[in-house]
């Protein structure tokens, strides 16, 4: 899957060199940077919820997204909030929040609350899945958790992960080829092949 | 120590016996009795003539209602989701705000006759540009980070206006509707008094050409009680349920 964008800018501040991105299916790549650097607007763009300069807008897959904060619905229950994306099915136990279901997200904490969002995000069954800075908020056991749940879905079913995250042992424990973004307007360079 | 839910019923016997004893020590013909009241009440509802004259105001006020509430919700999403629409037609609604009620009822009559549909059309005309603002509101309190959501799983159109867009309106929706209640219905007794020969409005304008102060507080009381029993049976549950979620109902 291969991903090439002109530059992106923000008024009169470019904050992205053009690039290119070529995610491998069954694989998870990591983008790291320093905040500020463009990886969620790297992520949109590809996710085709933001354009580049050229006015370039992707949405060519179907995509499971989790946002750096949970954007949970609040009128819906956590079941219900899953259900927006896919078929809910084992996500809940898996995700310990068989307890937790028919809470609404204002009941929830912001570690139980960001699972939610990534069950929704894989609810989906997407071809392509992006996760940003997934791991805040969580405790260790939710971190290991989270990343046996992201591997085994990227195996199931055969697709590319690409996720933000400033902590080299999340990429380490995921098997991540590593990309960052450097400089300002940032450019895109591969750290590490897994 | 009262219950709480037992001041509310309290508080209105206790303005039922202040009516009472004032009518009875005042004996005039301005203060009609409760006993008086309820007397004219069993008249006119042993008649029919209630049923067939709240029956007609009801029908009127929901027209209007449905009206103004479908146009008023529209413009309002509109206007608050675009900022050039609202930029050209802001002065509009102002001036339709500021527009007297008596002077949209005459204007609809003159145009379209002394009909059944220039009479709700003048009731809807006075309610649209309440509902549009505060609708308005609602549109620019929409959480666009939700809308980023709706966009990765696909919901669109009508689809995402019931599951992202319809939620995140209703506590603006309920304020549209109480509002919207409590006008209409004071207005569709103006429109009645004008130029209709049956309704509420009618009917306190012939009484008060009598000077049956009775009777014109039968018709009234009653009408009140419709509103506060939609008030209470319809409106409250549905905003209790919609309310639920944010954890203050």
């Amino acid at each position: 899957m291969k991903f090439t964008f002109a530059s992106k800018s923000f008024g009169t501040q470019t904050i992205l060199a053009p690039l290119t991105l070529t995610l491998e299916k069954g694989t998870v790549t990591a983008l790291m940077g320093p905040s500020g650097s463009g990886k969620t607007t790297l992520l949109k763009m590809i996710a085709g919820l933001d354009q580049d300069d050229a006015q370039t807008l992707k949405k060519p897959l179907k995509i499971g997204m989790m946002f750096q904060e949970p954007r949970l619905l609040p009128w819906k229950t956590v079941r219900e909030n899953i259900e927006v994306a896919g078929p809910v099915d084992s996500l809940l136990k898996a995700l310990d929040l068989d307890d937790a279901s028919a809470f609404y997200p204002r009941q929830l904490s912001l570690g139980m609350a960001k699972r939610v969002a990534f069950a929704r995000a894989i609810a989906s069954e997407p071809e392509l899945l992006l996760l940003d800075e997934p791991f805040t908020s969580l405790d260790d056991a939710r971190v290991d958790l989270m990343r046996t749940m992201i591997s085994e879905t990227k195996n199931r079913l055969n697709i590319p992960v690409l996720i933000t995250t400033h902590d080299r042992a999340d990429t380490e424990a995921l098997q991540a080829d590593i990309y960052a973004l450097e400089g300002r307007p940032a450019k895109i360079r591969k750290l590490i092949d897994a | 120590m009262l219950r709480s839910p037992l001041l509310p019923l309290l508080s209105t016997i206790a303005l039922i016996l202040l009516w009472a004893v004032l009518a009875y020590s005042l004996q005039s013909r301005y203060l009609p009795t409760p006993f008086d009241v309820a007397s004219a009440f069993e008249t006119e509802f042993t008649s029919g003539a209630l049923f067939f004259h709240l029956g007609a105001t009801c029908l009127r006020v929901l027209g209007a209602f449905c009206l103004a509430l479908l146009f008023g919700t529209a413009l309002g999403l509109a206007l608050g989701r675009s900022p050039k629409a609202n930029l050209v037609f802001d002065p509009w609604l102002i001036f339709a705000l500021n527009l007297p009620a008596l002077v949209v009822i005459v204007f609809c009559y003159l145009w379209l006759g002394l009909t059944e549909t220039a009479a709700i059309i003048a009731v809807a005309l006075n309610k649209i540009p309440n509902t549009a603002v505060t609708m308005r509101e609602g549109a620019r309190a929409l959480d666009p980070s939700l809308d980023e959501v709706a966009a990765i799983y696909g919901y669109k159109g009508w689809n995402k206006f019931i599951h992202f867009t319809l939620p995140q309106l209703e506590p603006f929706l309920a304020a549209a509707i109480r509002n919207g209640l409590a006008l209409i219905w004071k207005i569709v007794l103006v429109v009645e008094l004008i130029g209709r020969n049956n309704g509420v409005g009618f009917q306190i304008n012939f009484f008060f050409a009598q000077f049956d102060l009775a009777r014109i507080m039968v018709y009234t009381l009653s009408f009140m009680v419709i509103v506060g029993l939609i008030e209470a049976f319809i409106i409250k549950p549905w905003e209790t349920r919609a309310r639920f979620w944010r954890g203050d109902a």
